[in-house]
């Protein structure tokens, strides 16, 4: 009995501990899930009131970080002749992910050849995801660190 | 160029404009009636907001809807019956809520403002709903939907395009590979922006049954991916491959 | 009961169970599963989420309590560890599968697609799932022939060797439970925990079921001198080795042996070390019913043999009071013999042999004179169980409640002399058993 209750406690303790040391689960997820109501909204980064006519012709930024549903993240934008050629997930954190674990298999995926391709200019991108928005703000706040517009 | 990035209705709505003889001002200000009538369309179509057109007609408030709430109804009645019933507003819990389709309207009248206004060449995008001024043909990267600072897809768009489905593990999915949706990622360009977004929603649920009803509407073309990985798209559907490995 | 541990280091090794199995079952309600659980799929992959957990932390213990390792069998005693790690298998094996099919019907509820389908798109779509597979099917096959009705028609030997392929089962399960795990994906901390201590675990067994064994084997060189015939069914057989005044074993332990002949070589059997090491000797005494028992009979002189121990906490180091009493039936004769070899003189022993024929009380010569040194007395009793009765055992000793007592025998009658010795007033702690499974 006397070690059936240690076992029971050493567990307990060994539950709570991992409980609390990690704090309250999935907050982030319904925190940005309440966003179009409240106040929440991640801020937007920088005024996008003036406008410089150009920007640096090549110049790194890295935006802010940003809340999205399911954690945060920091969107890295590289820009050479005056062109964003590169926009890289500087910083992600989720809660866990299992979509960084999908296969693709027929499914292109477009990075290095976009970049090669000086001829494309991507104006915008699609992708109706919480991560998306996310991403716009944070690209946009690195835009305004650079003054690209 | 002139750029402007304006979180309203629960996202982000990005402007590019080109000035095209337009004094900045005169863009700016432009820029600013659009982002009033984003937020005014906010005001009245949001689900979240209590005092909202929308919220009064759920609780059964409002005997007479307003002009713009009846043109919702009425895009939002076309659009299920294009879609073959796969977007449907009224059968979401707690009522009529035309959301998957408001954002890509409201885009639209945004960008009516601008093209009112003198704009030749503009580009609107409401948080992947993506609209432009006929005449402008843009080019948009599809995002990837596994694998996060890639694309998918280099899409023309010279009128619409909308993306729906799940990358993340969004409030309509707990897996993977999407959960209650079909596809991870439905993308249709063509056509008006509200239809486009709607259609865009039903491919996301209705995989392959909806890409056929897509292919077979004049002016819209569209893919999906599936959960596994695999590419599904309609015969004129230019994904961009070809562009991007002769540039 | 064994040697009594400390029980200080008793319930320190239940709390780090208790801790590890309280931050286990921990994880799922902070990785995020527990936030989805009301979504499509949601209850089945918190279920299945814990279950897997739990399930490989329970295999995690019982590879920890296989490696044998000498300060966990102190602590545990040889026969606890051993006692928990059967009591644990059902449930390791239980939960994992439980957690396949719970995270099957998750993706499947969460897709809206049948389980069969899904376990297609599974086994397609995410990595290392096919090895996990393979891992589960070993592990069910390992579940079903250790159900009690197949694994009595196996031979002993023959089901060891196959149950050993759970550690194959849990090395193909381990990446995929990194690399898909939602407790682990994204959680660096618990993703080297987890791999820390299962590469502690394995490093554990290596060491003291394959490293240690190996030294020693090596060391003693040992090799088969001669075998001879005891009695019906019980043969001896002395080797010869090197360096045995380095073997530091007590009398009444055992080793697992293996003779490297062709035919014999991946089987082990434990045995009992009948005569301490006399260098450059060392007697086993074995009783046996089966092939093996047979093949030995006939294994040449200078065959070489490989040890693994010696085990075993049926020694004098387990006894708690000045005076012992050592009841030995059939074969369990051995144990006490090497045992009384550690007695120390003027300890006055009383042995009670006893075995169903005469022919069968093999050693007994030998034990008497032990016994008379050390100033004791030997009891032989002949006959069955109704001729006698362990009551009849019991009353030879009038001081047995004062004295240690030291059973060993087959476990019908280890079982009934314990409860005959404990109803004559002697405490659980001053009796020790060792049981012969045949």
């Amino acid at each position: 009995m006397k070690r059936l209750l240690t076992m029971l406690g050493a567990t307990a303790a060994g539950f709570t501990g991992i409980v609390a040391l990690h704090g309250s689960p999935g907050k982030s997820g319904s925190l940005v899930r309440a966003a179009p109501t409240t106040t929440t909204t991640a801020p937007k980064p920088g005024a996008p009131t003036t406008t410089a006519p150009s920007g640096p012709s090549n110049a790194t930024a890295i935006g802010p970080l940003e809340n999205y549903s399911y954690g945060v993240m920091s969107v890295k934008v590289v820009i050479a002749n005056h062109r964003i050629v590169d926009l890289k997930v500087q910083k992600l954190q989720t809660l866990d992910s299992y979509s960084t674990q999908l296969a693709t298999y027929a499914v292109p995926i477009l990075k290095a050849e976009v970049l090669k391709a000086q001829g494309i200019r991507i104006n915008a991108i699609t992708g109706a995801t919480y991560t998306s928005e996310a991403y716009a703000y944070s690209i946009q706040g690195a835009l305004d660190k650079l003054r690209f517009k | 160029m002139i750029t402007r990035a304006e979180p309203v209705m629960g996202t982000v709505v990005s402007f590019l404009v080109e000035r095209d003889g337009l004094a900045d001002d005169a863009v700016e200000g432009l820029l600013d009636e659009a982002c009033a009538e984003l937020h005014r369309l906010d005001d009245r179509f949001s689900a979240w907001k209590p005092a909202s057109e929308l919220s009064r007609l759920r609780r059964g408030e409002v005997t007479t809807p307003s002009a713009l709430m009846r043109e919702v109804i009425e895009l939002s009645e076309i659009a299920r019956a294009m879609t073959a019933g796969y977007f449907d507003p009224w059968s979401l819990p707690g009522g009529f809520d035309p959301t998957g389709l408001v954002k890509g309207w409201a885009a639209e009248r945004a960008l009516a403002v601008l093209a009112e206004g003198g704009v030749a060449a503009a580009l609107v995008n409401a948080g992947g709903d993506i609209c432009v001024i006929p005449g402008t043909t843009y080019d948009v990267g599809v995002q990837h939907p596994s694998v996060r600072d890639a694309l998918c897809a280099v899409i023309r768009v010279d009128a619409a395009a909308a993306t729906s489905g799940v990358y993340e593990r969004g409030e309509h999915l707990c897996h993977p590979f999407g959960g209650q949706a079909t596809a991870v990622s439905a993308t249709v360009v063509g056509g008006r922006l509200a239809i486009a977004d709607a259609f865009a929603t039903a491919l996301a649920v209705g995989g392959i049954d909806v890409l056929d009803l897509v292919e077979s509407t004049p002016g819209l073309e569209g893919f999906f991916i599936t959960r596994d990985g695999v590419l599904a798209q309609t015969s004129a559907m230019d994904l961009g491959r070809d562009r991007i490995a002769s540039a | 009961m064994s040697r009594r541990p400390s029980s200080t280091a008793f319930y320190a090794t239940l709390v780090v169970g208790g801790v590890g199995l309280g931050l286990v079952l921990g994880l799922p309600l902070v990785d995020g599963t527990l936030s989805e659980i009301h979504l499509g799929g949601g209850l089945a992959m918190f279920l299945g989420s814990t279950s897997g957990l739990a399930g490989t932390y329970a295999a995690l213990l019982m590879v920890v309590m296989a490696s044998r390792a000498p300060a966990l069998e102190r602590t545990l005693g040889q026969d606890g560890v051993l006692r928990w790690h059967r009591r644990l298998a059902p449930w390791t094996i239980g939960l994992i599968a439980a957690h396949a099919v719970l995270l099957t019907i998750a993706y499947a509820q969460a897709a809206h697609s049948g389980v069969w389908g899904e376990v297609g798109v599974l086994l397609r779509t995410f990595p290392n799932m096919v090895t996990a597979t393979v891992a589960l099917a070993i592990m069910v096959l390992i579940g079903l022939i250790s159900i009690r009705q197949v694994r009595t028609r196996i031979p002993r030997e023959r089901w060891w060797v196959l149950h050993l392929f759970m550690y194959v089962a849990l090395a193909l399960a381990f990446a995929h439970e990194v690399v898909l795990g939602p407790s682990f994906v994204r959680h660096p901390i618990a993703q080297y925990a987890w791999t820390l201590a299962w590469v502690a675990a394995a490093l554990l067994v290596l060491t003291y079921r394959v490293g240690v064994p190996v030294y020693r084997s090596r060391r003693h060189q040992l090799r088969v001198a001669e075998v001879l015939r005891e009695g019906p069914n019980v043969i001896s057989v002395i080797l010869e080795g090197r360096s045995l005044d380095r073997l530091a074993i007590a009398g009444g332990q055992f080793c697992e042996w293996r003779f490297l002949t062709p035919r014999l070589w991946w089987q082990a059997h434990p045995f009992t070390v009948s005569a301490l090491p006399q260098p450059p000797y060392l007697r086993l005494t074995v009783k046996g019913v089966g092939d093996f028992t047979r093949a030995l009979a006939s294994v040449a002189p200078g065959t070489r043999v490989a040890m693994e121990g010696p085990y075993g906490a049926f020694t004098v180091h387990a006894q708690r009071r000045r005076n012992a009493v050592l009841i030995a039936g059939g074969v369990g004769v051995t144990a006490v013999r090497s045992l009384l070899e550690d007695l120390p003189l003027k300890s006055r022993p009383v042995v009670v042999l006893r075995a169903a024929t005469e022919a069968e009380l093999v050693l007994a010569d030998e034990v008497e004179e032990l016994v008379r040194v050390r100033k004791g007395t030997t009891h032989r009793l002949v006959g069955n169980r109704d001729e006698v009765p362990m009551e009849a055992i019991v009353r030879l000793v009038p001081d047995l409640a004062k004295r240690d007592v030291f059973v060993s025998g087959s476990t019908g009658f280890v079982r009934d002399a314990a409860a005959a010795v404990q109803r004559a007033g002697v405490p659980a702690d001053a009796l020790h058993q060792e049981i012969y499974a045949l």
